[in-house]
């Protein structure tokens, strides 16, 4: 076992700032390239007119999941070592229903916000504001909030734990659903340009 | 693009039915016999007698203590926040998988070798309280005054590496902090 | 190696070489492969720290620090702040801050390379400036506070909870994309 190699001291906390830096480089580099600095791109996605949001998304946490997966199993990642997040379902399924309801009608998440507003984009900035403002909000109701907050507190489940089955398994569901998704995605993409090519 | 989709898709699909063949992670130990043996030469295995009173005076959360001798001994006493859990029902206790486990027995056997059996189940922020609740009634019961807590010998100097395992998080902040 | 690069459709990385600063915007990448690039770097950091990547946590340390700047009272008695202010360690001196630099930095990156930076609005073509800079605070503002109840937004929990199959992080990505779809009709003009 050799990584991650924070958790096993092969460097510290001003070196892992360093880390954090390079890192944000690679995920707004990549968040850039798929287009995800324009608002209109994003909110195509809940037009079905273009699925981008979907296919990169889903294709990152399929990457990604196979990676852990794999470099876990060779025995060079120590999974128990990687922060999991904790699930707090009820509190996180009205904050993504909020969310969503934002990220629609502001057409940003924060990471697009910032690779928006870096790349020039003046309702990236105004959205940042706002963000901002809807933290500030929240942190000042946050006393009111608090038991709700926390509320549904199950820990650190996977969703192999949740239902029963093993981890491997839970990992080939979510990869053939994604891949399936993809060619949804791609036949969703192709009738809506047709509907729109037979308006004009 | 649309021969490197196919591609991509197909990697995954691979990927993703090796997975499904090759089993679990989960079913193979996270940590093998000779992290075993670091830590426990390393003092990384056990808590203090005087850090976990301090944990206990700072209310602190996160952790689970368990006491491993009979009923009518924990019912005599047993340390602020204990369960009881004997040993043979250890082993089919499910813990929650990164949960932080600290044992203690009369001495430091019995604990000794129930860590030994949980790591051996998979789960690895299992520690000791060394020595046992002899040692508590020694050092904290008795002594209400005890010197400051004095740092386990090696944990500083010969570990080169971070203390291992995870020690569960302190503060709040410290959560917030691991937010995203 | 490149018969294997271009069937990943990772071609681009290697002809790196050769890029120029491209004046004219260019096509985006094809997202599969935009998704293998941004799954690698949530994989590298997994691998290297042991954590994913978030986005909000950085806003609230930065807006902690701010709120203590302007208010240390109200701050340190706040329920919410003093989470982030609680020990002495400076609230900026933190990871996700210091992530959401580099996200700015690495966005400008492939932007300028793309040709794709360039001062303007993103709008659809029914609706003013004026008219989308309401929607783009107010959205903000309630995506803000939804991703602060939900603890995190699509990079923290969507990304990272998703990849680590947490079950909170996947209860929040379909909230996320049911309101979304549901409330897309409501705001077509802004889009469409």
């Amino acid at each position: 076992m050799n990584a991650p190699f924070f958790e096993f001291g092969l460097f510290g906390e001003g070196t892992s700032l360093i880390v954090a830096f390079i890192v944000g480089i690679g995920f707004g580099f990549f968040l850039e390239r798929a287009g995800f600095g324009s608002a209109r791109k994003l909110a195509a996605q809940f037009y079905l007119t273009d699925l981008t949001v979907f296919k990169v998304m889903f294709t990152a946490v399929v990457t990604a999941l196979l990676g852990l997966f794999w470099l876990s199993w060779i025995g060079f990642l120590d999974l128990s070592r990687v922060n999991l997040l904790p699930s707090y379902p009820l509190p996180q399924a009205v904050g993504g229903l909020i969310f969503g309801i934002g990220f629609v009608s502001g057409g940003y998440c924060p990471g697009t916000a910032c690779v928006a507003a870096s790349t020039g984009k003046l309702d990236g900035f105004v959205h940042i504001l706002g963000m901002t403002t809807g933290i500030l909000l929240f942190g000042e109701i946050f006393p009111y909030l608090s038991r709700f907050y926390d509320s549904t507190a199950l820990g650190e489940v996977t969703l192999a734990d949740a239902i029963g089955i093993p981890s491997n398994v839970m990992v080939f569901l979510i990869v053939v659903l994604a891949v399936l998704g993809f060619v949804a995605a791609e036949r969703i993409e192709d009738w809506s340009a047709k509907k729109l090519a037979g308006e004009r | 693009m649309k021969n490197t989709n196919r591609n991509l898709a197909v990697a995954a699909l691979v990927l993703a039915a090796l997975a499904l063949v090759a089993g679990g992670s989960s079913s193979r130990v996270s940590v093998g016999p000779k992290e075993f043996a670091s830590r426990i030469q390393n003092e990384l295995d056990h808590v203090d007698v005087l850090e976990l009173s301090e944990w206990i005076s700072a209310e602190k959360e996160g952790y689970r203590l368990v006491d491993l001798r009979t009923a009518e001994e924990f019912n005599r006493y047993h340390i602020p926040g204990a369960e009881h859990i004997a040993l043979p029902e250890l082993v089919e206790t499910k813990f929650r998988k990164n949960e932080t486990i600290v044992l203690y027995s009369e001495g430091g056997v019995h604990s000794a070798q129930a860590m030994f059996l949980l790591w051996t189940k998979g789960y690895d922020n299992v520690f000791m309280l060394k020595g046992g609740i002899a040692q508590w009634e020694a050092d904290v019961l008795h002594k209400p005054e005890a010197p400051a807590m004095k740092r386990s010998p090696s944990s500083d100097s010969t570990s080169t590496k971070k203390p291992l395992p995870k020690r569960p998080q302190l503060k709040e902040e410290e959560k917030f902090r691991r937010e995203c | 190696m490149t018969t294997i690069a271009r069937t990943l459709g990772i071609q681009k990385i290697l002809d790196w070489k050769s890029t120029r600063v491209e004046r004219v915007p260019q096509p985006y990448w094809n997202p599969y492969a935009a998704g293998v690039g941004l799954g690698l770097v949530l994989l590298a950091s997994f691998v290297i720290m042991g954590r994913g990547l978030g986005a909000t946590g950085a806003f609230s340390s930065v807006i902690a620090a701010g709120v203590e700047q302007v208010a240390p009272d109200h701050a340190r008695s706040s329920e919410y702040y003093t989470r982030y202010l609680g020990d002495s360690t400076n609230p900026l001196k933190d990871w996700l801050v210091f992530e959401i630099m580099g996200v700015v930095v690495g966005g400008f990156l492939s932007g300028t390379l793309a040709g794709r930076v360039k001062k303007s609005t993103e709008r659809g073509p029914r609706i003013s400036v004026r008219g989308r800079m309401i929607y783009a605070f107010c959205g903000g503002l309630t995506m803000g506070f939804g991703a602060k109840l939900a603890r995190g937004c699509t990079s923290g929990q969507a990304l990272t909870g998703g990849a680590l199959m947490s079950v909170g992080s996947w209860v929040f990505i379909l909230a996320v994309f049911a309101s979304a779809y549901c409330v897309a009709y409501f705001v077509r003009k802004e889009w469409t």
